[in-house]
């Protein structure tokens, strides 16, 4: 069962409280930038490469306007 | 493509061994100026102790032995680039890895020849450091040949390093960053010796196992170096 | 022609070539990060709130939920670099070389966080935020030996050469793992002060010990998540000028 009295016993935690909290928050701070770097990472590269991608295809529709196609245009009689 | 009268490969192979070795103990003696600076270094630092610490006699005996051991460990570190190096800049590595002859076998030989110039004279000089630094009587002996066998394996094990390095510019720091804590071992079995020596203890022990790291990295060192030496040059 | 059995099995292959293992590896992260996060939120919330205080120590001992398994993972976590720098430098797999790549910042980032929980474990426990006993030392050399293969890697601009010789490093390390311990734990047993025996693990209450292997297994879990995403990270980068990259980039994957 739950070993402290209250929520500030929990907090001090017999005086030991700052060694321990600040050990677990260094430590979740750690983990969560062991996680994130990764993943901005993969999301910086894909975006990247998403905006080339579509750079790219605007390059290459704008060649395929200029070959004759049906007229679209109605010329005034 | 062996003409009739070529010598057989065996006997190539241990001419190659001495060709090397000779080589690189010619080009020492002629650059034997060069053999002094971690000597000297070796020396001021010693000064510097007495200097920064204390220089009551009954305080520097009790650092001694690891204070001695701890420099000629930083000596042998500054000397350690030094074994690639300048034939790197030459061009004659490329050419040592393109012989025929098994390249752990001709590092095996460079390495024997740094030891001699470089690892031997400090260990030589290690007394002065002793009666310099107040080491009492009973570990002058151990002192030697602690050095012995240790500059040995520091030679062995910095080679590694070296290998790893030695196409990096400015490497020189970042092989100290490598190799160190595969030092480590080496002081800690060398210094214990001497300090046990001074404490009135048998260092036969300490001293066996210094004996044992030393078989260990010649075992090791010759197949890393060369198979790093691979890696640097030809990526 | 007579079709002779292959050496190593189809999925070995599959698993060497990055886009397999990639592919592979994509059903695997999200139960991998949910097992994680709830094996180490089960695990701290029991261990800060649950777990019996020690007899001798009190409270601080709960940073040894965080502290022993960070520092198995640390140790393990080393081999786990070796052995890939290994496979890759033997078979010449790009992928092996890719997990020796990311395994050694985790390694480091974790032999950290063993470093410093160890050393505000000591401040209330035994006074003192460092000292120099066989397990901490030993900790420290890690430490060291991590930077070193960290710094060699970085230090090559060719990427190929930076694997091999990072590798060629880290198996030099291994070897040399076992022999630092036993020679700081001789060490300090020659020097050891009067007291006693310093880092000595607490007796341990079976309450105080489960919630201890909950964390142990979220970490391995954590590990194994962190590594998986660091590697397929690398694999993009790699392959981003490749087909199957660029595609799953236009189709919007975040």
């Amino acid at each position: 069962m739950f070993q402290f009295d209250s929520l500030s016993a929990f907090i001090a935690m017999g005086g030991h409280g700052p060694y321990i909290w600040l050990s677990y928050l260094a430590t979740a701070l750690v983990l969560l930038w062991l996680v994130a770097t990764p993943l901005l990472r993969t999301n910086r590269l894909m975006s990247a490469l998403k905006r080339q991608q579509t750079l790219q295809h605007r390059e290459s529709g704008k060649y395929q306007d200029i070959s004759p196609g049906p007229r679209t245009e109605e010329r005034s009689p | 493509m062996a003409s009739p009268d070529a010598a057989p490969p065996e006997l190539a192979t241990a001419t190659a061994f001495r060709a090397v070795l000779t080589r690189d103990l010619t080009l020492a003696f002629r650059h034997r100026g060069d053999m002094a600076n971690p000597l000297i270094f070796f020396v001021m630092v010693a000064t510097l102790v007495p200097l920064g610490v204390t220089p009551e006699s009954g305080q520097l005996a009790l650092l001694a032995p690891g204070m001695i051991w701890v420099m000629a460990l930083l000596a042998s570190l500054l000397s350690a680039e030094t074994l690639f190096l300048a034939d790197h800049r030459d061009g004659s590595l490329e050419q040592l890895a393109l012989s025929p002859q098994p390249l752990w076998l001709l590092v095996l030989a460079k390495i024997i020849v740094h030891w001699l110039v470089t690892g031997l004279p400090l260990t030589l000089l290690s007394p002065l450091l002793g009666v310099m630094l107040s080491l009492p009587q009973a570990g002058f002996g151990p002192l030697v040949v602690s050095l012995l066998l240790g500059t040995a394996a520091l030679s062995m094990i910095g080679a590694i390093g070296a290998a790893l390095t030695v196409a990096i510019p400015r490497g020189g720091l970042l092989l100290s960053l490598i190799v160190m804590p595969l030092y480590m071992p080496v002081l800690i079995f060398g210094a214990s010796a001497v300090q046990l020596a001074v404490d009135g203890i048998s260092p036969s022990g300490a001293l066996a196992i210094l004996g044992a790291l030393l078989a260990f990295s010649c075992l090791i060192s010759p197949f890393a170096t060369a198979g790093a030496l691979r890696v640097s040059l030809h990526g | 022609m007579a079709r002779t059995r292959p050496l190593l099995p189809e999925w070995f292959h599959r698993l060497g070539s990055p886009k397999g293992f990639y592919q592979m590896t994509s059903s695997w992260m999200p139960w991998l990060a949910v097992t994680a996060a709830v094996l180490l939120l089960v695990g701290t919330v029991w261990g800060l709130g649950f777990a019996p205080q020690d007899a001798k120590q009190g409270n601080s001992f709960r940073i040894i939920y965080i502290h022993v398994p960070a520092a198995f993972l640390a140790l393990a976590g080393y081999y786990v670099m070796a052995a890939a720098g290994a496979i890759g430098l033997v078979w010449k797999m790009k992928l092996a070389h890719m997990v020796m790549k990311a395994a050694a910042p985790l390694g480091a980032a974790l032999t950290l966080i063993s470093l410093v929980t160890g050393s505000l474990w000591g401040k209330p426990t035994w006074g003192t935020y460092w000292v120099w006993d066989a397990r901490i030392t030993s900790m420290l050399v890690l430490f060291f030996l991590y930077l070193g293969v960290i710094a060699l890697h970085y230090a090559y601009t060719n990427g190929e050469a930076a694997s091999k010789a990072s590798a060629v490093l880290a198996l030099v390390g291994t070897a040399n793992i076992p022999i630092i311990y036993k020679s700081v734990d001789w060490w300090y047993t020659l020097h050891q002060p009067a007291t006693i025996k310093l880092t000595q693990a607490p007796s341990m209450h079976p309450d105080m010990f489960y919630p201890l292997l909950v964390m142990i297994a979220g970490f391995y879990c954590f590990y194994a998540l962190v590594l998986l995403l660091n590697t397929r990270s690398e694999i993009l980068h790699r392959e981003r000028r490749t087909r199957w990259v660029l595609d799953m980039a236009e189709g919007g994957r975040s």
